[in-house]
């Protein structure tokens, strides 16, 4: 817990903080304003759109894959080897009671 | 045209809008890190990557904090997530000593006194450091800056008492050092 301060050290405590503010408005106006021009900004908003754009593509395409791919893998094995699809189905159910059941007693 | 309008054109999709809201906050981003990373170049590279961030985000801007307030929320949180990578490799306390010895040469190059509490206040802890800056520099509250740091406000609060106790003491062994020398 926070120690309450007496008088003479709240007064300490003031005087830092006084110096704390002194010393960052120092650092404040060490350095001047080097603001870039408006066409720098433009320039850099741009590349980043289209950076970004490029990335969602990027991220969408990759999903879509994904989807694709696991949603042939489990009609494949449901048409032509049901077994090991039901198989599957079980382990996972099964998997996810344990796991909870796991959680629930850590808990 | 005023910054919630200019943010509301940049959300609708007008880079020019954005471009002109990046350029009316750089300074004072650039600045605020500064303050905190005790680096210029980290400084610029941060001011970069919080711009760049934040065109990503745009549309979780809420209008409920001022769009500099937004910006120095996503900065603090690059600086630090920054810090602890940087503390993984092996020189970064020499790096950081490097780096303070740059920035007092920067600043009396510029005809100003390097301040001894700038020199404790860089040897904080980041979490410290930020808060007694945010608080006490830029005059945010501690429900603003836990918010902020993702933390509560009583730890925020604890952060800057712990802070400014460890600078006053800091302070005192150097005067004694300077009062013992000059006998």
């Amino acid at each position: 817990m926070k120690k309450k301060l007496g008088p003479q050290q709240n007064e300490e405590y003031e005087a830092t903080l006084k110096q704390v503010e002194e010393g960052l408005e120092k650092l404040n106006r060490s350095f001047a304003n080097e603001t870039p021009s408006l066409d720098w900004f433009r320039e850099m908003v741009a590349m980043e759109t289209v950076k970004n754009r490029r990335r969602w593509y990027k991220e969408l395409g990759l999903f879509i894959l994904m989807a694709i791919t696991i949603l042939t893998i489990v009609l494949y094995t449901l048409n032509e080897l049901p077994v090991i699809f039901f198989l599957s189905q079980f382990v996972v159910t099964l998997f996810i009671f344990i796991y909870r059941h796991y959680k629930m007693q850590r808990r | 045209m005023d910054e919630n309008e200019l943010v509301k054109s940049a959300k609708r999709g007008d880079q020019l809008a954005l471009a002109k809201l990046f350029q009316n906050n750089y300074t004072f981003l650039m600045k605020f890190l500064l303050k905190i990373s005790m680096n210029k170049d980290l400084a610029e590279e941060l001011t970069q990557e919080t711009f760049t961030k934040s065109i990503e985000k745009l549309h979780l801007y809420n209008f409920q904090s001022k769009f500099s307030t937004w910006l120095i929320s996503m900065a603090t949180n690059l600086y630090i997530d920054n810090r602890r990578k940087k503390k993984r490799e092996r020189n970064w306390k020499l790096e950081k000593e490097q780096d303070i010895r740059k920035l007092k040469w920067q600043i009396e190059n510029q005809n100003e006194e390097w301040n001894d509490c700038l020199d404790i206040l860089s040897t904080l802890k980041e979490e410290h450091r930020t808060a007694i800056i945010l608080k006490h520099y830029y005059g945010y509250s501690y429900d603003e800056i836990g918010e902020m740091l993702h933390v509560s406000p009583g730890t925020i609060k604890s952060r800057i008492h712990h802070g400014i106790l460890q600078i006053r003491k800091e302070l005192d062994i150097s005067e004694e050092k300077t009062r013992s020398s000059a006998k």
